[in-house]
């Protein structure tokens, strides 16, 4: 009988190390999503008392700061409400958004800690969260919203209604990819989200819900519209990086004014853009002065499967890496048939295409920046309480669509533009600026108005691509806008 | 020192004391374990030799070898077994260890006697000692 | 050193783990007070120092009463009931008084079973008996009881007051039935062949009565709805068939017997079926899984070191006292605080068997295996049901649980462990302890 009881025992301990071993499993290996699990009630009761990390520009302003309330709730204020898409909130009914979201295990001190930090926590001290320091720059930020709520009589004369109309603007180092100012108006005040009072919170969500062209999207990253005129940038540089056209091309008589057919559609006369009395032009002036009828047959020429490879080469149908999600920007509605009615019509920016303007920022930068567009940065860096840089920019390159030599003939042809065609109205004495503006098509209420541009041309440290929805035309009402911020911005970029 | 470090101490000692506790009683089991796997069934060195067979129907100069622990009555599952009428039913035991023999009376009627004296719970035995069990006596040799 | 008092012998090894124990169930006291009030004052901390004193008081008195039991058995307990006790006054002051009450009760009841039955031996000329006055009281309870424990089924008889559980007796009951029996039959089992026309099979016919047995149990159980005991009885039933035979045909048997009762029950028992769809998923059923999903997070949120006593929330598991303890302690005392008490059960249990193996006669050591194995399969079953490993079953965790009667039935137990031990082959190493600490008598 005693071997059988030894073996008993054994089976006893055996059965005992599986225990163990499943202890493990949930203290441990399965600890993690537990305790983050929508439905445990412990989360809740920490995450009140975490003093959350702040956030501030590049120079140390204040954004998202923090009141402390005696209960020993913690709830975010903001200074800046013109940043409210990109900071975000956080709100216990609501849910995190913007960067208090995608940053949350950094600000409420989960990850990226110190050893001081972990020992807090084990002794049950309020835990402290990582500061954030954005590449935004404020007094940038603040001269967009500037501009915005101060527009030139000529913007008015053009668009009336321009103080009520959405706005996506967004600036930044072409050198580096960062983002300087993003704004996207209508904008909000998070603060009351995060209020500790329950009603005053759903009366707060619900006046901001109830604003009009809702105001809790963030038109730079996730707006899609069709890039009208801009994308001619795509066009000029995929034609003259594969060699099918030169700046140099002549287009002459209904070659530039049409109408031209294509499979019994017409393209032309309206949309030549050309000056009275201009019946031929080059390629070079084709584009300063947007000629639709010329792109579409630079389109053409092209071919669609050059034309949508260049297009993916900038960076549409393709993710792009960024610290907020950024929508992905498509030329054409999937399943549908490219033919070439389609690929005229995208040429010059008015086919099924639907671009964020953080893509058309991406193509600029790709312009401006010989040929490779740098990765789009938001952190400068992310440092504990005490002042350790847990994480630092990431800048890199992204994508290189075109050669060196075919972003110089580019950066000539939109300087060009500012100089002698349609973004006239964005020239800064002194400065070389080199952009391209866009009208599109956007059904009733009128084309949207966009202006994409970097300065200084040959060494440009200032980008910026602007929308206004339903504003118009590009040239009276995007380009002046952009002349108004790239002025503001670039004595403060070096 | 502040309330919640002095906790957090107190907890990391909790623990400490906690294993070794455990570390404690692990080592008194293994030092049990490996005591007894000398098993009672080996042999030891001695045997007793009857001198006083008294109504047991065994005879003088008689000899049962010893085992580590040796339990000596009348009844038939002692390992020696004394069918005497002085002599209890469990009467001694006998056990062989690290320090040499020992002697315990298991409650015995008329006693464990060594050398004449009485045992009264144990006693520690020599080779050439006398041990009586009521009217039963043997000697301890080598 | 050995005082020679009419047969008393200090229990020193007993008597020194007791302070450490007593210190270290003193600290988790003195750390829960002082997590809950910021400070910590004698007053405070009188429960647990009551306990400690009745855990000395009982040894000194082991010391007369049972001078050569086991010295490890009872300090192990100790702690457990030590670290229950702080964790149940964590949850629920009353509770936590109760449990006192209880323990210095089991105690007493440890210490009343060292002086009767005189000789544990005894027990098995009426094992018939006991298994009917553990049928009588289940029936009792069937017909007269409570239901205080709000399971839906009348399962405590109450006297003045108060309540027991008389199925944790009965378990205690089967055990002495089982142990006498099978030690009966023993060669008849192990031998012998039951010749049916052509086939030659093991003698089941023998097993007959212990089945009858058994099988009675079941049906009080399941009458009573109490499906966790039912598998407790299951797993002793194999353990011992297969400490008690030499044949290893009949805890195969025991364990197809197993296999199909639970599969059939799963079909039949309408209650069965929802605790084992929660347990397959516990997310998908909000109302019953809640339980579980609570002392998951409850586990989680311990991580390795815990949150400290008194310091997490493990309150947001329902009926943590009872059901849920094992949880609780998890996330206060962490997997490096759980493992620790693993380690303390599977002390006891090996300490147990060992006293199994070294008993002398057959009765004793079923009777020491099998008793061991009431507390080794209760603890499995229950910390599996709370880790998720099996379906929750309502059993209480032996020592750490609120609830009276699974105290006093536990220290029955230890109770009569002890008393086998006492009569064992003592070890070469302790008969040596013996002669150095003891006074020369003779020449």
């Amino acid at each position: 009988m005693n071997t059988n009881i030894r073996r008993l025992a054994n089976v006893f301990l055996i059965i005992f190390l599986l225990v163990t071993i499943d202890l493990v499993y949930w203290q441990v290996i399965d600890a993690g999503s537990l305790n983050s699990h929508a439905e445990n009630p412990r989360a809740l009761i920490t995450a009140d008392h975490v003093l959350r990390g702040r956030i501030f520009d590049r120079n140390g302003m204040l954004l998202v700061g923090r009141r402390i309330y005696k209960s020993g709730f913690v709830q975010p204020f903001y200074t800046d409400p013109s940043l409210a898409q990109t900071l975000g909130y956080d709100s216990v009914n609501f849910g995190k958004t913007g960067l208090e979201s995608s940053l949350n295990s950094y600000l409420s001190g989960q990850t990226g800690t110190s050893w001081k930090q972990t020992f807090n926590s084990w002794i049950h001290r309020p835990v402290r969260g990582d500061d954030v320091y954005l590449t935004i720059d404020e007094r940038i930020q603040q001269a967009v919203v500037n501009a915005l709520n101060n527009p030139t009589s000529l913007m008015l004369a053009n668009s009336p209604n321009f103080s009520n109309l959405p706005v996506a603007v967004v600036v930044s180092d072409p050198r580096n990819g960062q983002v300087l100012a993003m704004v996207s108006k209508p904008y909000f005040d998070p603060t009351c989200l995060g209020s500790p009072d329950g009603a005053i919170e759903s009366r707060c969500e619900q006046s901001i819900a109830g604003q009009p062209n809702g105001p809790f999207v963030n038109r730079v990253l996730n707006g899609l519209y069709a890039p009208g005129s801009t994308f001619k940038m795509v066009t000029l540089s995929a034609a003259l990086d594969s060699g099918v056209k030169s700046l140099s091309d002549q287009f002459n008589g209904t070659a530039a004014s049409g109408p031209i057919y294509v499979e019994g559609h017409q393209f032309g006369p309206t949309g030549n853009n050309l000056p009275a009395g201009v019946t031929s032009v080059d390629l070079l002036h084709a584009f300063m002065y947007s000629d639709n009828i010329v792109f579409a047959q630079v389109g053409l020429s092209l071919g669609a499967g050059r034309f949508l490879a260049y297009a993916h080469r900038f960076g549409l149908d393709q993710n792009i890496p960024f610290d907020l999600p950024v929508s992905v920007s498509h030329i054409r509605n999937p399943g549908q048939l490219f033919d070439r009615v389609a690929l005229a019509s995208s040429a010059f920016g008015q086919g099924d295409d639907h671009v964020t303007p953080m893509q058309m920022l991406l193509v600029g930068e790709a312009i401006a920046d010989h040929g490779t567009s740098p990765k789009p940065v938001l952190i400068k860096a992310i440092k504990t309480p005490a002042g350790t840089t847990v994480r630092g920019d990431s800048s890199g390159p992204l994508f290189s669509p075109i050669s060196p030599s075919t972003s110089a003939q580019v950066v000539h042809a939109m300087s060009e533009v500012v100089n002698g065609g349609s973004g006239y109205y964005a020239q800064i004495p002194g400065v070389q600026v080199a952009g391209k503006t866009g009208t599109a098509e956007a059904g009733p209420g009128g084309p949207h108005a966009w202006f994409v541009a970097f300065a200084p041309a040959q060494d440009p440290r200032v980008a910026v691509a602007i929308i206004v929805e339903h504003g118009g035309e590009g040239a009276y009402v995007a380009a002046p806008l952009a002349q108004e911020i790239l002025s503001a911005a670039l004595p403060l970029v070096h | 020192m502040s309330v919640d470090v002095a906790l957090f101490l107190g907890r990391i000692l909790f623990l400490v004391l906690l294993y070794l506790f455990l570390l404690w009683v692990v080592l008194s089991l293994g030092r049990d374990l490996r005591a007894r796997s000398a098993s009672p069934e080996e042999a030891a060195p001695g045997e007793l030799v009857v001198v006083e067979p008294a109504e047991t129907g065994l005879q003088p100069d008689d000899a049962f070898p010893l085992m580590a622990e040796t339990f000596l009555g009348r009844s038939s599952d002692n390992t020696i077994e004394l069918p005497d009428a002085t002599v209890s039913g469990r009467h001694s035991r006998l056990v062989h260890g690290k320090k040499g023999w020992l002697v315990q009376d298991l409650g015995s009627t008329n006693g464990t006697y060594v050398n004449g004296r009485r045992v009264k719970s144990q006693a520690s035995l020599k080779y050439g000692d006398i041990l009586s069990l009521g009217g039963v006596s043997m000697k301890l040799v080598r | 050193m050995q005082a020679a008092l009419g047969g008393y012998r200090t229990r020193w090894m007993e008597l020194s783990a007791l302070l450490l124990a007593g210190v270290i169930v003193c600290l988790a006291f003195a750390l829960l007070r002082d997590a809950q009030n910021g400070t910590v004052r004698p007053s405070m901390m009188v429960p647990i120092v009551l306990y400690v004193l009745a855990a000395f008081g009982t040894s000194l008195l082991l010391g007369r009463l049972l001078p050569g039991a086991d010295q490890l058995i009872f300090p192990l307990v100790t702690v457990l009931g030590g670290v229950g006790l702080v964790e149940i006054t964590r949850l629920s002051p009353q509770l936590g008084d109760r449990q006192l009450l209880w323990l210095v009760v089991g105690d007493a009841v440890l210490l009343a079973t060292a002086v009767w039955p005189r000789n544990v031996n005894w027990l098995r000329l009426y094992k018939y008996t006991w298994a009917f006055i553990g049928f009588a009281l289940i029936a009792l309870t069937i017909v007269h009881g409570s239901d205080i424990g709000n399971t839906g089924y009348r399962r405590w008889i109450g006297f003045g007051g108060v309540y027991l559980q008389p199925v944790e007796f009965l378990k205690i009951f089967m055990v002495i039935f089982f142990a006498a029996y099978l030690d009966e039959k023993r060669e008849l089992l192990a031998g012998g062949r039951l010749v049916l026309g052509r086939l030659r099979l093991p003698p089941f016919q023998y097993l007959i009565p212990l089945l009858v047995m058994w099988g009675l149990s079941l049906l009080l159980l399941i009458r009573q709805n109490d499906l966790g005991s039912a598998l407790l009885f299951l797993g002793i039933f194999l353990a011992m068939l297969y400490v008690g035979t030499s044949r290893g045909i009949y805890p195969i048997i025991g364990l197809a017997l197993f296999i199909f009762g639970s599969v059939a029950s799963y079909f039949l028992f309408s209650h069965v079926r929802l605790r084992t769809d929660v347990w397959l998923d516990p997310w998908k059923y909000a109302a019953g899984g809640y339980q579980i999903i609570q002392g998951l997070f409850a586990l989680a949120a311990g991580g390795i070191g815990g949150q400290g006593l008194g310091q997490g929330v493990p309150y947001y598991i329902p009926v943590a006292s009872t059901d849920f303890i094992w949880d609780a302690l998890g996330e206060e005392l962490g997997l490096a605080g759980l493992v620790a008490l693993v380690v303390v059960y599977v002390m006891l249990i090996f300490r147990g068997l060992d006293i199994a193996v070294m008993a002398r006669d057959g009765f004793q050591k079923l009777l020491a295996a099998g008793l061991v194995s009431v507390f080794a399969v209760q603890t499995i079953v229950i910390i599996g049901g709370n880790t998720r490993l099996i379906p929750l079953t309502g059993v209480p965790l032996p020592f750490l649980s609120y609830g009276g009667s699974s105290i006093v039935a536990n220290f029955v137990i230890v109770g009569l462990l002890l008393k086998v031990s006492q009569t064992v082959r003592r070890s070469a190493w302790t008969a040596a302890e013996e002669q150095a600490t003891g006074s020369r008598e003779g020449s």
